[in-house]
């Protein structure tokens, strides 16, 4: 039986990655899309994304446009897999008889 | 955890999914509705206050200024969520409009409207534009399209010097409000 991911399951982080399950498999998204969408701030996001990226459930490119450096940010196969487990643990949790 | 809270991590994991879904495809959306609601506005304003040959240069101006804003929304945006798709629905989206305006032109020199139907044509020929480009890009742009289509018809048929005063007020400053609705609501 799938069970919670501690790592995943604080609310912040929860839509954190369920922002970047709605992504394609090789799509990325832009920090600061991410840090508008989710109305966080820039040390906020930061903190939680350092948190995912060791769990290794998502990588981080650093890349430079027109001379500024921008950070773009997607799922790993292996956040994609925790994500979906800890929504079937969600899932069961539901269809548990009361 | 209680059923409670598991119902509402499943609620709060399909917002997070339907809003970062709606933003890519339409979040940026709104500034384009802005750009070409001040081309509007000003240009059909400038018809009926300034001379025909100097609202003429307004008019070269606007457009100028709504296809290079367009261009750096259009890269700006796309920037946000990298994917090989994305950069080729770009480029799909580009030749659409360039295909428009080309065969815009040709039906002009094939119709050859009569001068006071000039705002006429080219604003149902717009409106179907959007139209046209909203089926594959946007619900609102579609909408949109076809407001202004109706917009027009209607306003010509019933008070045909009232036109320009109709496209501007109604037409650019309808797309100006629909631009910053979408701004705010699709963030």
């Amino acid at each position: 039986m799938p069970e919670l991911d501690p790592i995943i399951h604080q609310p912040a982080r929860l839509r954190l990655m369920a922002a970047l399950e709605a992504l394609k498999p090789d799509e990325s998204v832009e920090f600061a899309f991410l840090r508008d969408l989710l109305d966080l701030t820039d040390g906020n996001l930061g903190a939680h994304l350092r948190r995912l990226e060791e769990a290794g459930y998502l990588r981080m490119e650093k890349t430079f446009v027109e001379r500024k450096p921008r950070t773009y940010v997607a799922m790993t196969s292996r956040g994609r897999k925790a994500f979906q487990s800890h929504v079937q643990a969600l899932r069961a949790i539901l269809a548990r008889p009361s | 955890m209680e059923r409670h809270e598991a119902l509402e991590s499943l609620k709060i994991i399909d917002e997070a999914m339907a809003q970062t879904r709606r933003a890519i495809a339409h979040g940026g959306s709104g500034y384009f509705f802005i750009i070409w609601g001040i081309v509007w506005l000003v240009g059909f304003l400038a018809n009926e206050l300034l001379a025909p040959h100097t609202a003429g240069y307004v008019w070269l101006a606007l457009d100028a200024f709504g296809l290079v804003g367009s261009v750096i929304v259009g890269i700006r945006l796309g920037r946000r969520v990298r994917s090989p798709e994305g950069r080729r629905s770009g480029l799909r989206a580009a030749a659409l409009w360039a295909l428009l305006i080309a065969y815009g032109a040709l039906l002009y020199w094939a119709a050859s409207p009569p001068l006071e139907r000039l705002s006429l044509f080219v604003t149902l020929f717009v409106g179907f534009g959007y139209a046209i480009a909203g089926l594959w890009i946007s619900t609102p742009l579609l909408l949109t399209g076809l407001a202004i289509s109706a917009l027009a018809a209607v306003v010509w048929t019933a008070f045909p010097s009232a036109l320009p005063y109709a496209l501007s007020l109604l037409g650019g400053g309808g797309m100006i409000g629909v631009g910053v609705y979408m701004l705010r609501a699709w963030k």
